[in-house]
């Protein structure tokens, strides 16, 4: 261990310290925008709770939203990536859903 | 002659470092630590790395890691962590060797750097090709947890360089 070492270090925790103010800041969003292929297919209020499916060409996904986030679970795609997204409820933040082609997006 | 076998050593020991490498990634594979983002990786193997650049240099240590990225992406991997690990990669490569150049530094500093970094550019890679900002709110985390597995690598390499010198090997490092 030499002292460049702690340089780092601190470098580092500062670093995630930046990430983790410009996460947490940002507006929070009204509304989410569903696409599918581009192409707008609904939107509905953060401010509602509610379980929405969503049936594309290419599969389902049901969208929960609860006390203004948004996630989709229980989709039937193969990779399951979009559940793995997490929650989103910050405008411009998204969900993508890759097999299925379909976009959720905050917006404010 | 001397010439000659100096030359088959520095081949040899170039595979051997990949096969290294090709079984860290290996071990990295059985975790499945994909739950977090898909592709992350720890990046064990760049201690590894780190040593070809301390023995070798930039070149032997790019054409190792990139190998062991492309056998295993295709081994156990699928195109997006190929794209992920690619980034992440090369982006470590470069930053370790650019980071060597400091004598304030040890390997455990550089690995720590180098494995936040790596974590970092793989986050970045996945928010250009997913098209989703949803997971960027993993960076902070990303960033200590590389930080800290960095470190442990960087001890690693340590330990390993210390016990490689300790067995004559530098005499074969200089190909």
């Amino acid at each position: 261990m030499k002292k460049g070492d702690y340089i780092v270090f601190a470098a580092i925790v500062l670093l995630s310290g930046v990430l983790l103010a410009v996460s947490l800041s940002g507006k929070s969003g009204k509304s989410i925008e569903i696409s599918c292929d581009n192409k707008h297919y609904k939107s509905y209020p953060l401010n509602k709770n509610g379980e929405y499916k969503i049936k594309t060409q290419g599969g389902e996904n049901t969208l929960i939203i609860e006390d203004g986030h948004a996630c989709f679970k229980n989709s039937d795609c193969p990779d399951k990536t979009c559940e793995k997204m997490g929650k989103i409820s910050k405008a411009g933040d998204s969900i993508v859903c890759l097999p299925h082609r379909v976009v959720a997006e905050v917006e404010d | 002659m001397k010439k000659e076998q100096n030359k088959v050593t520095y081949i040899t020991l170039l595979a051997a470092a990949l096969g290294i490498a090709l079984m860290l990634s290996f071990l990295e594979s059985i975790l499945p630590l994909g739950f977090l983002i898909p592709g992350f990786k720890l990046g064990l193997s760049n201690s590894i790395v780190l040593l070809c650049l301390k023995a070798w240099g930039l070149r032997q240590a790019l054409l190792i890691n990139l190998t062991r990225i492309l056998i295993t992406a295709l081994l156990f991997g699928n195109i997006l962590s190929l794209a992920l690990s690619l980034c992440g990669g090369l982006c470590s490569t470069l930053l370790m060797y650019f980071l060597l150049k400091f004598k304030g530094l040890s390997n455990i500093g550089v690995s720590s750097a180098a494995g936040a970094i790596h974590n970092l550019a793989q986050l970045g890679t996945a928010l250009l090709l997913l098209d989703t900002f949803g997971i960027s709110h993993l960076a902070p985390f990303l960033c200590i947890l590389g930080g800290a597995t960095g470190a442990i690598c960087g001890l690693a390499a340590q330990i390993a360089e210390k016990n490689l010198k300790f067995a004559d090997f530098a005499l074969f490092f200089k190909k």
